[in-house]
């Protein structure tokens, strides 16, 4: 390589690690961590393996004991510090588990109300109680947190300091504090959408990010014994868990890859229970699974969902999705209608998406105009 | 009425922060979400400037590419063997995810119009920022025409910095096939470039 090449390739290089790309802003990151967090697998070591360690912590016992009597001073431990500042007291039936312990301490509330009182935290160390659409981070308190249909619907402060995170605003509550979700709670049980690596389904939002925690009633939780308030909430009525149920079913079948069958279960979903707190998500997923299906009623299911939800949290997804459809199917007018609609969403990624439709259209336009 | 309180299972004492990467992956392994939330601490930046340059920084799945990563990276954790670095494994991860992501000719053209949008640049002479910027411009839309293997190879070898034989183990190829294609990636954005000029 000649020097002149050598200097050319160097100024390339240069060049290259200098382009520009948009750094994502915090609250995108701070979402993707809680998404990531909360929809960690629960892992046990396996048994064969449990015996290894056994094994080998019985060596280093037997090591150990050899080294304590040779040093006599003691040494500082070095393992990971695993403290819990939460106490948790479910006020009635509650649905929750603790993915992580400190010192990014998590606690899951898919349903019901958690009293929580939180010791100090040091610097680093983080607590948050997690629901589907929202998370309060905890500075240090005592406060009430209530989630319906994985939805945060309310947060109390006793003493101390929160940070409430939810519908796309932050809020810091400070003792006697209050947030409240005025109105019907929406029903989303999902966490913002994670991947859509094929290229076709790139506005179709994934399910991959879904409900995984399981539902766990608080009275069997290892660690918790419930607290039985004066003024109960109400047990879950019938047609709620069976709408629960084949919501579920449905997000099995999308996730293992059966559009078709998941579509069937959100349908029955909305079926058992059309004004319950599943029927939005149940409807807007059936919409999806449609989608992904290639079925050709996605369009009119997806139209049905904007119009019975017009404020649902997927509403945004929702009218890209739409607009993506119309586009293919060649109804520019309609498609275009609804990318200027998703233009003003609150949210950067849908409004992001509706330009790209919309440039998308223009392209498309050139095309035409070029073969006439 | 019944009263409860939360009975403390463990206390380990020790920082998070000391832990090396390593170590970190293998507590993911075992579940451990503190850890995978320092993990995205440590690497997040990182893998959003990894996949902006693999599929174009203003792409709205940019996002969700980064978060399917580190899914991706929680879910294989247990099978992290340390042949290479974590933050090159996590690369792999990223690369692997953004292969299907980058065919689309829409999303090419869009990223060429992202990147068409420059900062200033550090160079002090107004002739040499206008020639740094002059190639900055076109190399943008060099880089997106690569093919998706060599660009690959390319942005993680000469603009991540990662050596070659860790790429070549990250994405599962022979080091000599990642040269090549460095070499080869270099050579087509030296005549591309050059046959602009």
């Amino acid at each position: 390589m000649s020097c002149r090449e050598h200097e050319q390739l160097q100024a390339l290089l240069r060049a290259g690690r200098e382009l520009p790309y948009d750094e994502p802003h915090s609250e995108v990151v701070e979402q993707m961590r809680t998404s990531v967090i909360a929809g960690m697998p629960a892992r046990s070591v396996p048994a064969r393996s449990r015996r290894m360690w056994f094994a080998i912590g019985g060596i280093a016992a037997v090591a150990a004991v050899g080294l304590f009597v040779v040093a006599v001073k003691s040494s500082s431990s070095s393992s990971i510090e695993r403290r819990r500042h939460a106490t948790l007291e479910a006020i009635g039936p509650a649905s929750f588990t603790r993915p992580s312990d400190g010192p990014d301490e998590v606690v899951r509330l898919s349903e019901g109300t958690l009293h929580v009182e939180v010791s100090p935290l040091s610097v680093g160390e983080r607590c948050r109680i997690i629901a589907g659409d929202g998370e309060v981070e905890v500075r240090g308190t005592a406060f009430d947190v209530e989630v319906h249909g994985d939805h945060l619907v309310r947060v109390e402060v006793d003493h101390g300091r929160v940070e409430v995170r939810a519908r796309g605003g932050t809020r810091i509550l400070s003792s006697g504090g209050r947030w409240e979700v005025l109105g019907p709670a929406p029903a989303v049980l999902a966490m913002p959408p994670t991947r859509s690596t094929r290229s076709d389904d790139a506005t179709v939002p994934s399910p991959s990010s879904g409900p995984a925690v399981a539902l766990r009633p608080a009275h069997v939780t290892s660690n918790v014994i419930a607290r039985d308030h004066s003024n109960p909430a109400p047990i879950v009525a019938d047609a709620v868990r069976e709408a629960e149920r084949e919501f579920r079913a449905g997000w099995g079948a999308l996730n293992a890859g059966d559009p078709r069958l998941a579509a069937e279960a959100f349908a029955r979903a909305v079926a058992v229970d059309p004004r319950g707190a599943m029927a939005e998500d149940s409807a807007y997923w059936r919409a999806v699974a449609l989608s992904r299906a290639r079925d050709v009623a996605a369009r009119d299911a997806f139209t049905s969902f904007l119009a019975q939800f017009p404020r649902a949290t997927h509403a945004g997804d929702a009218t890209i999705a739409l607009g993506w459809i119309l586009l293919r199917s060649g109804e520019r007018d309609n498609a275009a209608a609804r990318f200027h609609a998703a233009e003003s969403d609150s949210s950067e990624r849908i409004r992001a998406n509706a330009r790209a439709g919309l440039a998308e259209l223009a392209h498309a336009g050139e095309d035409i105009v070029r073969l006439r | 009425m019944m009263r409860g309180k939360l009975v403390l299972l463990r206390k380990v004492a020790g920082q998070l922060e000391e832990l090396s990467d390593e170590s970190l992956v293998a507590a993911c392994a075992l579940g451990d979400s503190a850890a995978m939330g320092a993990l995205i601490d440590r690497f997040q930046r990182a893998v959003y400037r990894f996949v902006a340059r693999l599929i174009g920084s203003a792409d709205s799945d940019r996002d969700d590419l980064v978060q399917s990563t580190f899914v991706e990276v929680a879910l294989c954790a247990p099978s992290f063997r340390g042949r290479s670095s974590v933050k090159v494994w996590i690369f792999g991860i990223a690369a692997n995810l953004a292969r299907n992501h980058v065919r689309s000719a829409a999303r090419r053209r869009r990223f060429e119009g992202v990147l068409a949008a420059l900062p200033e640049t550090r160079s002090s002479s107004p002739a040499r920022v206008a020639e740094h910027h002059e190639l900055m411009a076109r190399l943008g839309p060099a880089i997106a025409d690569l093919p998706q293997h060599l660009r690959e190879a390319f942005v993680m070898c000469d603009l991540e910095d990662v050596p070659c034989r860790e790429a070549a183990k990250a994405l599962g190829v022979r080091e000599g096939t990642i040269w090549r294609r460095v070499h080869e990636a270099r050579k087509t954005l030296r005549d591309v470039i050059g046959g602009q000029s």
